[in-house]
């Protein structure tokens, strides 16, 4: 066992201070007259020119007062502790307790409270010549502590990115295949049998197969949903007047069909995918025109400059949104109303928060039942002139 | 005469095929169907090995690419690699409708990509214009 640690005066690159080898020992014992900044224990089967990243059990001691938890955090690696804190209003006794048939090293605190039981068990300590506290530094100072820890996080980060990307093509693949399996099958039995069965039997079908397409519209909405992250990388230069004229087009027949009315004010361009604006913007207009009252729909849509963020607004005249719901309405598979009332998932309105969200933007509504809604939601302004001012 | 066109159908979900196979042979354009389950058997038919060292090369190949053994990617590139087989024209015919896949497919050289529609009408339709597009232009080219 060997332990080592560096208490908060010792400067980096002192790193030749005395060092004791008690690696033959089963349980080592380490006390702490003062709470040390930082320690650092190395695992015996640690080869001994392991770096910081690869054999270092380490954990870093806060100075916070307010902080009780003596030793918390995750194994990083089987031959690593963690990361702990400590309370520095207390002296403690930490005891490192080796399995050597286990292979694993644990440390534990003795707790002592006042003073006298203190000093003596470091005087039993002592004599048994089993603590050991040394100033020495370690390789992992501070910083590269730091460091290690970023870095830990960006490849924890990118592990989970790669474990979404596979939930999503999972969803994509193995889940939609035996669902259109039920889909197309129950279609051909109802098609096939259609006045061979009873008409009980033709209509349990026909609820069968309205499930197995819904479950696939609902696959599909959760994956764009999930997607979203990943494609918002295509950053340009995005003129929203053009994003909204698109935006027209793909909704071409709801807005003739309804006969709305869109009042579009000259908008501004944001650095962004423009892919997502046009998805953002559709589902606010494409919300405006679907959930309208018994009135032709109009559709305001304007943006004004505040000082780092573009505030966008898409009003419109339609049923409005009671003030219980105007959180809800952002969550996935949230719906205010059945299926017959109003077709769809649930999902545009969530897409539209992650979308917003992305970008470091806000979205929320203002609303009044009957009278019509005000969705509302900020993007930076462009960075591609480098000012970061809204540009008119 | 146009000869029949020749379809060889890799796809190891005998729901799909079973569908895919129907569709082929009872389109206004009928095509003879042959069906691998998976990317070897796919390959040692095309290249007339063992049990397969008989049969006509196909007009068009409908391919899965969720296959046991060697996968739907690895037939494509493989076909694509071997002159003999580089012409034969391939429509990759996927549940996924991930962009990866799609990028990937045209990547390695298919002259289609669909996805497998989920609507039993969709799916049909599809299947058939596969064959009465890229089959009756094999079969009329092998005619001349």
């Amino acid at each position: 066992m060997q332990l080592i640690t560096r208490s908060d005066e010792t400067q980096a690159g002192d790193n030749d201070g005395p060092q004791r080898d008690v690696s033959q020992r089963p349980t080592g014992i380490g006390i702490f007259p003062r709470i040390p900044d930082l320690w650092v224990l190395k695992a015996p089967h640690a080869s001994a020119d392991s770096s910081v990243h690869g054999g270092w059990w380490r954990a870093s001691v806060s100075r916070e007062p307010a902080s009780t938890n003596l030793l918390e955090g995750e194994t990083v690696n089987p031959t690593m502790g963690g990361i702990g804190t400590s309370n520095p209003c207390r002296r403690r006794i930490f005891v490192v307790d080796e399995d050597l048939a286990a292979d694993e090293l644990t440390v534990r605190e003795v707790s002592v409270d006042d003073s006298a039981a203190f000093e003596q068990r470091r005087h039993e300590a002592e004599s048994l010549q089993e603590w050991l506290v040394e100033h020495h530094v370690c390789p992992c100072t501070p910083r590269s502590l730091a460091e290690t820890s970023l870095s830990e996080k960006v490849a924890e980060l990118a592990r989970s990115n790669r474990e979404l990307e596979q939930f999503a093509y999972v969803a994509s693949h193995d889940l939609q295949e035996p669902l259109r399996m039920v889909a197309a099958y129950t279609q051909l039995l109802a098609e096939r049998y259609r006045g061979r069965l009873d008409e009980k039997a033709d209509q349990y079908l026909a609820y069968a197969s309205e499930g197995a397409l819904r479950m696939q519209s609902l696959i599909h909405d959760l994956l764009t949903f999930a997607r979203i992250d990943r494609n918002g990388v295509a950053r340009t230069a995005v003129d929203c007047d053009s994003v909204l004229q698109e935006v027209r087009l793909n909704l071409g027949s709801a807005i003739q069909d309804s006969g709305a009315e869109m009042i579009v004010r000259p908008l501004p361009v944001i650095w962004a995918d423009r892919s997502q604006l046009v998805h953002l913007f559709q589902n606010l207009v494409g919300n405006a025109i679907k959930f309208r009252a018994q009135r032709v729909p109009s559709v305001f849509v304007e943006a004004e400059p505040q000082e780092e963020f573009w505030l966008f607004k898409v009003a419109d005249n339609g049923i409005g949104i009671a003030p219980e719901y105007r959180e809800n309405i952002f969550a996935v598979f949230q719906r205010l109303h059945t299926r017959l009332e109003y077709p769809g998932n649930g999902v545009g309105l969530a897409v539209c928060k992650k979308i917003v969200e992305h970008y470091g933007g806000r979205i929320w509504v203002e609303s009044q039942v009957g009278q019509g809604s005000i969705f509302q939601f900020t993007l930076p302004a462009c960075t591609a002139c480098g000012s970061g001012r809204a540009c008119p | 005469m146009t000869p029949v066109p020749e379809v060889l159908l890799v796809d190891d979900n005998p729901a799909d095929a079973a569908l895919a196979r129907e569709a082929l042979e009872q389109s206004p354009f009928p095509c003879r169907v042959r069906e691998t389950v998976n990317g070897d058997e796919a390959l040692a038919l095309l290249r007339r090995q063992g049990r397969f060292a008989d049969g006509p090369l196909p007009d068009v190949i409908i391919l899965d690419l969720n296959l046991p053994k060697r996968g739907g990617e690895v037939v494509l590139s493989e076909l694509r690699s071997d002159p003999s087989l580089r012409q034969i024209p391939v429509v990759v015919f996927s549940t996924s409708r991930s962009n990866r896949d799609i990028v990937r497919c045209y990547q390695l050289g298919a002259n289609c990509y669909l996805s497998k529609p989920g609507n039993l009408k969709d799916f049909l339709s599809t299947v058939q214009m596969i064959g009465e597009y890229f089959g009756s232009r094999g079969a009329t080219l092998r005619g001349e």
